[in-house]
């Protein structure tokens, strides 16, 4: 009975952290979809949603709260359960990723000394839930969009795992906390600058195969509206569409915070003068000003990518994948162990 | 394998142009029309309202050719006895804008309107009097109110 209370406080801590990942990522997504509006309209050279809170910065919080009032659809053919399942299954391994991300100094949710193990893995579980998505809609759109989903995301796994391979090796180490430590101290320290050409041909891989993995156009084919009408949720409406279309711009949140702990210092800064000395709270929070700052430019650029592509045919995808990317990375790991063997350690 | 090449270089390429859209010097061509009003063009040709002299009155001499020219009859003109137009009417709801009032005129003394919020609630008020062609006349197509 006595030490009860520590547990207590512990499971009232996480639920803190729990609650403050889930409204940083809720802002963040807000935010990305009402950005990704934004910049589509001025690369097309319109203005974008500029109506709603006198410039347009309420029309997703409008849109979230219209989908939030919607009446929930179940189609009468569709299997109820896993109908009902399916977008949690989509939501939770994006959200649970962000329990590694090392947002900061002490900003961390969960230490883990397989972090990037534990990306992988449950980065990857999101397509289970599409496909359940997809398959229990009993709907011809939905289910293509899931054999698109199995076929696109279980390919592009391996190019994921096999980039990830790299920055790894170079750090020496599986621990995102510690990978985010090796690259303190200045620009000169990020990993992006290191081993080339190993390390960046990593990250342009990563990017692709990860462009891919989160579903963005131009590999967005599992939810192609020109040919699947929404491909996997073409049934799904209300609270259920909101949590899918959640999941999907957390996604694009968790590459760029991804790509930046692996290759661009994480929440160290540039300088050390611009905020590393700090220590404390105010070292927390300039560090993690920092992170969101490097993330939120990552995430200009899939917008970019996102507004400029035009979706790439399914034959094309795969080819990318298994003659390109796989390739390429296996050899980019061959170099990467070669440089480490002969070069660093002789 | 070897359209890959050629991914890279028009992958670049649409980035690169997209980006040019993106930056900020580049103005949308989206007109915020009942907010702003758009541009109207140098010669922009609107509906024939009566141009005046420097002392305010109608250049008109109520000849009556462009009530004779006007495919439609929609202008009717009343002269007075002093070659000064007493009456000058046009339907604006039944005009088409085709401007041969306005060339064919000896005097000048029509021009294109360069207004186009012509919207009325009834057929009468769209038949124009002098008065208020000639205070269309007088609109330069800027609005300094915004709605």
């Amino acid at each position: 009975m006595n030490n009860i209370w520590p547990f207590l406080w512990q499971l009232i801590k996480l639920g803190i952290g729990a609650v403050a990942v889930l409204l940083f990522m809720m802002t963040a997504v807000l935010y990305i979809v009402l950005k990704l509006r934004w910049v589509i309209g001025k690369i097309q050279s319109r203005i974008g949603p500029n109506r709603t809170g006198g410039n347009g910065w309420a029309q997703t919080i409008a849109d979230a709260l219209k989908l939030f009032q919607k009446e929930d659809i179940i189609p009468k053919g569709a299997d109820r359960w896993l109908f009902t399942v399916a977008p949690a299954m989509v939501f939770v391994p994006v959200y649970l990723v962000y329990a590694v991300i090392p947002f900061g100094d002490g900003l961390t949710a969960s230490k883990m000394n397989v972090g990037v193990v534990y990306l992988g893995a449950v980065s990857c579980m999101a397509v289970i839930g599409i496909v359940i998505g997809g398959w229990a809609s009993n709907n011809r759109w939905s289910l293509l969009g899931a054999f698109r989903a199995a076929s696109q995301l279980i390919a592009y796994e391996i190019p994921v795992a096999l980039a990830l391979c790299v920055p790894v090796m170079i750090a020496g180490s599986l621990d995102l906390t510690e990978i985010v430590g090796l690259q303190g101290g200045g620009i000169q320290n990020w990993i992006i600058f290191k081993a080339w050409p190993m390390i960046p041909l990593a990250f342009l891989m990563l990017f692709i195969a990860e462009l891919a993995e989160i579903n963005v156009a131009p590999f967005d084919i599992t939810e192609a509206e020109s040919e699947l009408v929404a491909g996997f949720n073409t049934e799904y409406s209300g609270m259920k569409f909101a949590l899918f279309f959640l999941a999907e711009f957390a996604e694009s949140f968790t590459l760029a915070a991804i790509l930046v702990t692996l290759f661009f210092g994480g929440p160290s800064a540039p300088l050390p003068i611009l905020g590393d000395t700090l220590t404390g709270a105010w070292g927390s929070i300039v560090s993690l000003l920092w992170f969101i700052f490097k993330s939120w430019l990552l995430v200009l650029v899939i917008l970019w990518i996102r507004s400029t592509l035009p979706r790439v045919r399914m034959d094309k995808l795969m080819n990318l994948c298994w003659k390109c990317l796989i390739p390429t990375g296996l050899a980019n790991i061959m170099l990467t162990a070669l440089y480490i063997v002969f070069w660093v350690n002789k | 394998m070897s359209g890959f090449g050629n991914w890279f270089t028009s992958i670049a390429k649409g980035l690169k142009l997209t980006m040019r859209y993106w930056s900020p010097l580049e103005k949308p061509v989206t007109e915020k029309y009942p907010e702003e009003m758009p541009k109207l063009p140098e010669r922009y040709r609107g509906l024939p309202v009566l141009d005046t002299k420097p002392d305010g009155e109608a250049k008109c001499v109520a000849c009556g050719a462009c009530a004779r020219m006007c495919p439609l009859g929609i202008i009717t003109v009343v002269p007075s006895d002093k070659k000064t137009a007493k009456e000058f009417t046009l339907d604006a709801s039944r005009c088409m804008f085709c401007g041969m009032c306005v060339d064919i005129c000896p005097f000048k003394a029509l021009k294109p309107a360069r207004v186009f919020e012509l919207a009325a609630g009834s057929r009468e008020e769209m038949i124009y009097d002098k008065e208020k062609l000639i205070a269309l006349g007088k609109e330069t197509g800027e609005r300094s109110n915004t709605i």
